[in-house]
């Protein structure tokens, strides 16, 4: 299966999660788009058209009354959002102090400017994570902004120093990435007023 | 008077495509298409204007095999009216305040 394929189905199985989770006064919306995802050419164009409607869907959820049961406690959200919090933020605040290291290496590994924007785009990444223990919503925006600018910069720097840039991307990226998508899954009127 | 376009270029796009044939009903992804709008900028659109009484929605009753059902918009008569309002203003000259803005006299 291509790549793109791949991604649209997990993008429409996401899509189709979060529309069970919108109010229900606006979940015929989120029906209508899921409905479509089917007259969209498969690959790129149905992976954009879920990603473009999760975000539709992921503005308008009300966790609170559509799963009582769990979020009713509003506790093991709130826990959960920090923890994926700390997570995401751990690996990368470990390889902001690599890449200060790196600063202030009279021979580093690789150029002081790409080291720079490494250590600059990390530590933007560890605030926008811990942003979301106050802040979830600016927190979630600031995370799916750096990361692709982090996989983006750690890449040019490992194709810089003759490595693999797609691996680089997932070495440093990746763990990221997989704290962040959770957090988009969690409500955020709980992590806004601890 | 017309009231003042509170409204988006997006919306008005919306409201443009669907005022050209007011009496089809419409789905989704051929609005999108039509538009160049993404489905995450779209579907708040028809639902605001849906909202607002302008946009009238149904459920496809019968589709194909093997196709989920579609979601259908076709413009109300007040949004054909509202949609001829902004046609109308968009044809109208400028105001001050855009030649300003654009240099002219």
């Amino acid at each position: 299966m291509r790549a793109a394929e791949w991604l649209a189905d997990r993008a429409g199985a996401m899509l189709a999660r979060a529309v069970e989770r919108m109010p229900a006064s606006r979940q015929e919306w989120g029906h209508a788009m899921v409905a479509e995802l089917s007259a969209a050419p498969s690959g790129w164009a149905r992976f954009w058209w879920a990603v473009s409607g999760l975000w539709f869907a992921v503005q308008r959820r009300e966790f609170g009354q559509q799963r009582a049961p769990l979020v009713n406690g509003a506790l093991p959200y709130r826990g959960l959002r920090r923890l994926y919090a700390m997570l995401g933020a751990g690996p990368v605040a470990f390889w902001a102090f690599v890449s200060w290291l790196q600063l202030q290496d009279d021979a580093p590994d690789i150029p002081r400017h790409l080291a720079l924007m490494l250590f600059a785009t990390e530590l933007s990444l560890v605030v926008a994570f811990l942003a979301n223990w106050w802040l979830p919503r600016a927190g979630l925006v600031a995370v799916w902004t750096v990361i692709p600018a982090y996989a983006v910069v750690s890449a040019v720097a490992a194709a810089g120093n003759d490595g693999s840039p797609v691996l680089a991307a997932l070495i440093f990226a990746g763990p990221p990435l997989f704290a962040a998508v959770p957090l988009v899954f969690l409500p955020r009127a709980v992590g806004s007023h601890p | 008077m017309p009231r003042r376009p509170d409204i988006s270029p997006q919306t008005r796009t919306v409201f443009a495509l669907l005022a050209g044939d007011a009496d089809e009903w419409w789905y989704g992804y051929d609005i999108a298409q039509r538009t160049g709008l993404r489905s995450g900028t779209l579907y708040p659109i028809l639902a605001r204007l849906a909202d607002r009484g302008y946009l009238a929605t149904q459920w496809e009753s019968d589709p194909p095999e093997g196709r989920p059902r579609r979601h259908l918009y076709r413009l109300t008569g007040e949004g054909v009216t509202r949609a001829a309002e902004l046609r109308h203003l968009d044809a109208a000259p400028a105001g001050p305040r855009t030649r300003l803005a654009l240099g002219g006299a």
